[in-house]
């Protein structure tokens, strides 16, 4: 990628939305449509330890909470799938936990995915680290909601990382990432420039660049990483705000 | 003091999961931010504890279409508490702002006590704008008003200063524009109540042009209360508002004020869409205040009472000339509206003061003329016709209005119907229709028999009809006591009902026919009760006249008078003997029928007893009374035996189950309690009434107990479980007495509507429910007789029901896994055909069941499948994007029909046969000449997959859906679009009436919808899936739905064919092969145990072993 990484253009509006993952899925007639069952698959294996934290704070143990999550794609995935996403339902985050909590809900419909996914593996999902974040979160407080939510909201916060340290680590500006990303929430005037700029052996100008750009760029990464999941482009901002009331718990 | 482990910017903790080790809170916040730099002193959401500018929010102390308020603190120049409010997002900040800005210079000349300040405004650090006000600790005025009951006059003058305080707005030239009562608060001051206005300047600035999107969310629901808004603000794009606009919201408020509701029913107005809400705000004439009150019921007593007076009184004085007041500031034409606040002040004032009113009723010179400015060729004829329609149908039930004024009402709208009438007159038709709809759910039955009688007979569809039914659903109603109905009884050989009535009069029914066989005279007050002899020689009845007689119940002649109570007696029976009789009043006493001689008295009860009874064997006698207890008494001693305590009710009514084992009571506080009658334990309560609970009894079985309550309603209920099983609604006035017939089957009851009513006893609820099938319901079809239902499911199977019971018949395997996606019965009703996901078609025979032969050529998914009407051929369609026609005798491939670039999700011939409809993924919709084979047209309009297409019965329209919510109409020649049907969920299946006067969708909902003009009917709730099958009965009686995920639903515009009985049956049926299956695992050990079981009754195990024999097969697969 070019220095100029800042000023690449996203698509604008519309044919922006055309390629999102949750408008395929909305605009894809047949369920059996190799596009829906891509864009799903796509979605569900970024998201689902937020269903998997879901089960665990409801009660499930590990093996089931495995289970679900897996049977509960299998339910998605199959050609029941159409008739469950309704294009009313708004955000995918919200579709999710819906169709979710009907799921769990629904003994037969749980019973009736497992026996058809038999135990099989949708996706692969890394379930021993799952638990591991799991049990980051204190064991009190959180609603099995409010715990899916705040889990949502590091997933998309790590995705979007992730993103930003590649494209560093791609273009061989790894240590120049590892040295500003401490920036990326800080106010403006405490970045003590100077001392950035002597440790890099840069100017100092070079690194309020640098620094500008790599805010930039993040904050380009987080939005598109939001628009894979909603529907039109006034939703990001929406989202945003919602997913940064979900990480005051 | 920020740690390792915490945020350096925000503070907050920081896990071991915060991605690269930074702050996710402060992480997405980023992502909010523009290219300005990040701050992190203002936290997002605005919340307590939160500072905006000079000011530290506090609480929350309200919520409006327009934002938040907060009470809030200013800090500086001087510490007060004001009230802040935050515009909700999406408006304009600087719009908002600049507006306010203009206005501000303004603003700062508004000084009257009866006026909030607005203090300041400006942009919160999130981007929203926000308002300071003088913060005003009240109450809106409806509620002040309402909470401290106050008179008609209060109000008025309370009223006085609202509008004088709008006056002096006016006159430094501000337009509030949003008055409403939630924004004239009242508040407390030196004990005397001061009204504020507030949010004035406000409204103005943040006014956004009204349209669909601003005044709806996007679930369509209605934002705001639309119904303060003068006509012209209603007016899109109207930018021509001035004061008069407040005078009509004014009008409005002193209506509500004075009426105790709305002039437009708040449910209409949220229901309807954004046309029609303009229409009505535009050209619907507000109902008269008087007429407005006395049709609200049992609610208008309420009302009058918090004015300290009653609805009659109320009425009469509204009608008299204070209405005027209101309905001339809600002029439709500002024009003839009050000038100003002060001219609507000084008006109120001439009331006050005795001196004639500057308002009153149009002339009808006015009337005539405006009339036939209007009639001539203007389009707002609308409004008069609307209006008159509406107001006649409000009024023809009234009896306040003047029949002059009537008449030339009536004319008026006579005359408009016959030459412009059409339109107008399924307008009110559809009106009506909702309200009563609104009614049904309410429980106000009178109300929602008025409205559908006021419905033209020829316009009257199913959905009139589903009401009618629903509302009741008595077998009989037995007309002819000319006052209230209280006492009632039925003969120990069912033949007969005895009835006593305020009109004084016993009056005796043949209980089969409904038909009066004689009425008694000789009580000189009310007759509270009345009970026959086990014998069934005698009657006695007890009355308001303190006696109690007893008649010949063959010949009606006076047999003797009991004389001994000292007040109204309240409640007689006879010992199971007959011998004896029980009578209540402040005392329990005991008589010997043969003489005529108190035997004696039985003194405990501290106040009235309003129910006595024998228990089945004669040993024992129960009472319960006004002093909150119930009482067991020995009736061979009188001595009292036991006395339960019902906490805080009093009672009502109490009997003995039949095995006398349990004591049932009603009371005051609307619960029906079980009892032990040994250990005089509280067993069960069972909570459901809305008001006293008058009578109850046990069913003759012990089974089953009822309940008649003054919410009109009377409720059967499980005596073991204590679940609600069915509530009877169609009595008009409360209910006073139920009984069960002797045999069980039936249900009578007498209630204060004059009636007394014959209720089936097996009658179930509202909406049919078919259950069977394990996985969503594809398509469902009604056989050509009406008897059967067939139905394909995605769980691989097409199941047979029983249209009548809703019992299932059979399964219909061999599509083996593969989903099911559309079934249909031949013509002649005996093959079914059905399509599936293995590819292929199978034709069955439908009444063995069996399966006739298997047509294979489709390469992919069948969706569609359709017979001719000729029977000789079917089309089908699906996934492989092509059509074929094959012979529907040798199950030849005939024809394949290409032209659809995507899958085909729905087929149909035409009436006639020749045409074929088609429609599908591609978003369009072909018809094809069935024998050529060629494409006749393409309809295209769909801007999404069509889910389901239809020709109508006469072959002239075709109706189809599309899942982007929404069912259009074509004409099936030319292919012209003729309506747009908009929905609001998607809608997988569309369908017409037999009379194709009504087209059914599926969807999120299930609607009905009225072809000829193109309005929604009804609505049917009660589901919540995405896709729904639908059929209409070939009878036009009943609507079957497939609902999510896996059963079918009923719903039914008359009696089912062959009575409720059957249908009890089918449900006791499946019940009990649902149970047994639990218990064993397998249908065979079912079917066993249903053979062994010889408690069942003969037709229930008849149709269990028929529903056990249906899923038969589900045994070997889970062998497997």
């Amino acid at each position: 990628m070019s220095d100029n990484a800042h000023i690449s253009s996203t698509p604008s509006g519309a044919s922006r939305f055309a390629t999102t993952h949750w408008s395929i899925v909305l605009a894809a007639g047949s369920p059996s449509s190799s596009h829906y069952q891509e864009a799903l698959s796509t979605l569900c294996q970024t998201y689902w330890f937020p269903l998997y934290a879901y089960l665990r704070r409801h009660g499930y143990n590990t093996h089931q909470a495995e289970d679900y999550t897996q049977a509960f794609f299998a339910y998605l995935l199959e050609k029941r799938g159409l008739r469950v996403v309704d294009p009313q339902q708004g955000k995918f985050r919200s579709f999710l936990l819906a169709t979710l909590k009907h799921f769990v809900g629904d003994e037969r419909d749980r019973a009736r995915a497992q026996k058809r996914g038999g135990g099989q593996t949708i996706l692969s999902l890394d379930f021993e680290n799952a638990e591991n974040q799991y049990a980051i979160e204190p064991a009190h407080e959180l609603s099995p909601e409010k715990l899916f939510e705040k889990s949502w909201a590091l997933t998309v916060l790590d995705r979007a990382m992730a993103q930003l340290k590649a494209e560093s680590v791609s273009t061989n500006r790894q240590k120049l990432f590892d040295r500003l990303k401490v920036y990326l929430t800080a106010k403006r005037d405490s970045i003590p420039y100077r001392d950035v700029a002597a440790e890099l052996d840069m100017t100092e100008g070079a690194v309020k660049v640098a620094v500008h750009r790599l805010r930039s760029r993040y904050r380009e990464l987080l939005r598109e990483e939001i628009a894979q999941t909603v529907a039109t482009e006034g939703e990001i901002e929406e989202e945003i705000r919602n997913l940064f009331a979900a990480l005051a718990y | 003091m920020a740690k390792e482990n915490h945020c350096p910017q925000c503070g907050a903790e920081l896990m071991p999961n915060a991605p690269e080790g930074l702050c996710p809170r402060c992480l997405m916040k980023v992502g909010l931010e523009g290219d300005a730099d990040v701050t992190l002193e203002s936290p997002l959401i605005e919340g307590p504890g939160t500072t905006i500018g000079r000011y530290k929010l506090l609480e929350l102390i309200g919520e409006g279409g327009m934002g938040l308020v907060y009470l809030a603190e200013q800090q500086e120049p001087i510490r007060r508490k004001v009230a802040l409010k935050i515009v909700k997002l999406g408006m304009d900040t600087k719009q908002v702002i600049a507006r306010f800005e203009a206005e501000r210079q303004v603003l700062a000349l508004l000084d009257h006590s009866n006026i909030a300040r607005v203090l300041d405004a400006g942009t919160t650090e999130t981007g929203r704008p926000y308002f300071v006000m003088e913060y005003v600790k009240g109450m809106s005025i409806t509620k002040y008003c309402d909470r401290h009951k106050l008179s008609v006059e209060k109000r008025l003058k309370l009223f006085l200063r609202v509008c004088e305080a709008v006056h002096h707005a006016h006159q430094k030239g501000i337009i509030h524009r949003d008055i409403k009562p939630a924004n004239i608060l009242v508040s407390v001051q030196d004990d005397r109540p001061v009204p504020k206005i507030i949010d004035f300047g406000i409204a103005k600035a943040v006014t956004q042009p009204l349209t669909e999107r601003t005044l709806y969310t996007r679930q369509g629901q209605l934002l705001g209360t639309p119904e303060y808004m003068s006509p012209e603000q209603a007016d899109m794009g109207n930018e021509d508002i001035d004061t008069r606009a407040d005078i009509y919201s004014l009008g409005v408020v002193l209506y509500e004020l004075l009426a105790g509701a709305l002039p437009f029913e708040h449910e209409v107005l949220q229901k309807v869409g954004f046309a029609e809400l303009q229409r009505i705000l535009q050209e619907e004439e507000p109902p008269h205040p008087s007429i407005r009150l006395t049709s609200l019921g049992e609610e208008a007593k309420e009302i009058a009472e918090r004015r300290h007076t009653q609805v009659l009184a109320l009425a009469r004085r509204l009608h008299r000339e204070l209405e005027w007041i209101p309905l001339k500031a809600m002029r439709k034409d500002r024009s003839r509206r009050y000038r100003s606040a002060s001219e609507l002040a000084d008006d109120i004032q001439n009331y006050l003061s005795g001196a004639p009113l500057i308002a009153g009723p149009e002339t009808a010179v006015y009337r005539v003329k405006k009339f036939v400015r209007k009639h001539a060729g203007s389009v707002a004829t609308v409004a008069l016709v609307a209006a008159v329609i509406v107001l006649g149908l409000i009024v023809s039930t009234v009896m306040y209005i003047r029949a002059e004024r009537m008449r030339v009402l009536a004319e008026q709208a006579e005359k408009v119907a016959e030459e412009r009438g059409e339109e107008y007159r399924r307008l009110s038709y559809v009106h009506g229709v909702a309200l009563a709809d609104a009614k049904y759910h309410e429980g106000n039955i009178r109300r929602l028999r008025e409205l559908l009688e006021s419905c033209p007979n020829d316009l009257r569809g199913w959905e009139w009809y589903r009401l009618n039914h629903i509302a009741d659903k008595a077998l009989m109603t037995l007309r002819g006591h000319t006052d209230r109905v209280y006492g009632m009884a039925i003969s120990p050989d069912g033949k007969r009902i005895a009835s006593g009535s305020e009109d004084k009069t016993i009056k005796v029914w043949d209980a089969g026919t409904g038909t009066e066989l004689m009425t008694l005279h000789g009580h000189g007050a009310t007759v509270t009760s009345v009970a026959f002899g086990q014998d069934g020689r005698r009657i006695a009845s007890g009355s308001g006249d303190k006696t109690i007689k007893v008649w010949d119940a063959a010949t009606g002649a006076e047999v003797m008078t009991l004389r001994g109570h000292e007040s109204t007696v309240w409640s007689v029976a006879f010992s199971p003997d007959s011998k004896r009789i029980i009578s209540a009043g402040m005392d329990i006493k005991v008589w010997d029928v043969s003489t005529g001689n108190e035997l004696m008295t039985l003194r405990g009860h501290e106040r009235a007893i309003r129910s006595v009874a024998f228990s089945p064997d004669g040993k024992r006698i129960v009472s319960g009374g006004w002093d909150k207890s119930i009482k067991v008494w020995d009736s061979a001693s009188g001595t009292e035996v036991m006395t339960l305590r019902w906490h805080e009710s009093p009672i009502l009514s109490v009997a003995f189950s039949p095995d006398g084992k349990r004591i049932v009571s009603g009371g005051v506080d609307s619960t029906v309690k079980l009892w032990d009658a040994a250990t005089g334990e509280e067993v069960l309560t069972l909570a459901g009434h809305n008001h006293w609970v008058k009578s109850v009894t046990f069913s003759p079985d012990g089974k089953r107990v009822i309940s008649g309550s003054f919410d009109n309603t009377i409720k059967v209920w499980d005596a073991e479980t204590g679940a609600e099983l069915m509530t009877l609604r169609g009595h008009e006035g409360r209910v006073w007495t139920v009984e069960f017939s002797p045999d069980g089957k039936r249900i009578v009851s007498s209630s204060e509507d004059k009636t007394i009513k014959v209720w089936d006893a097996a009658i179930r609820g509202d909406v049919v429910t078919l259950s069977g099938h394990e996985e969503a319901v594809g398509s469902i079809a009604f056989s050509p007789d009406g008897k059967r239902l067939v139905s394909g499911s995605e769980d691989g199977t097409v199941k047979l029901w029983d249209a009548a019971t809703g019992a299932e018949l059979m399964t219909l395997l061999g599509h083996g896994e593969g989903g099911v996606y559309s079934v249909a019965f031949s013509p002649d009703g005996k093959r079914i055909v059905s399509s599936s996901e293995d590819k292929t078609i199978k034709i069955w025979d439908a009444v063995t069941g069996n399966e006739l032969m298997t047509l294979r050529g489709h390469k992919e998914v069948v969706i569609g499948v359709s017979f001719s009407p000729d029977g000789k051929r079917i089309v089908s369609g699906g996934v492989d994007s092509t059509l074929k026609l094959w012979d529907a005798a040798t199950g030849g491939e005939l024809m394949t029909l290409g032209g659809h670039s995507d899958w085909i999700q729905s087929v149909a011939f035409s009436p006639d046969g020749k045409r074929i409809v088609s429609g599908g993924n591609d978003k369009t919709i072909k018809v094809w000449d069935v024998a050529t084979g060629t494409e006749l047209m393409t309809l295209r309009g769909h801007e999404h997959s069509v889910g389901s297409v239809s020709f109508s019965p006469d072959g002239e329209l075709i109706v189809s859906s599309g899942w982007g919510r929404t069912v259009k109409l074509w004409d099936a020649v030319t292919g012209t679009e003729l309506m747009n049907l908009p929905t609001n969920s998607m809608v997988g299946s569309v369908t017409f009436s037999p009379d194709g006067k009504r087209i059914i969708s599926g969807g999120g909902n299930i609607m009905v919808w009225d072809v000829a003009s193109g309005r929604e009917l009804m609505t049917l709730r009660g589901h919540g899936g995405a896709f729904s099958p639908v059929a209409f009965s070939p009878d036009g009686k009943t609507i079957a739905a497939g609902i999510y995920d896996s059963i079918i639903k009923l719903w039914e515009s008359t009696t089912p064919a062959g009575g409720y009985e059957l249908r009890w049956n089918a449900e006791a049926a499946r019940k009990v092969v649902d149970e047994l299956y639990k218990e064993t695992g397998f249908y065979s050990e079912v079917i066993d145990k249903l053979n062994a079981d010889n408690t069942l009754a003969e037709p229930v195990r008849k149709v269990a072993l028929q529903i056990a024999n249906s899923r038969h097969w589900e045994d070997a697969e889970k062998a497997e």
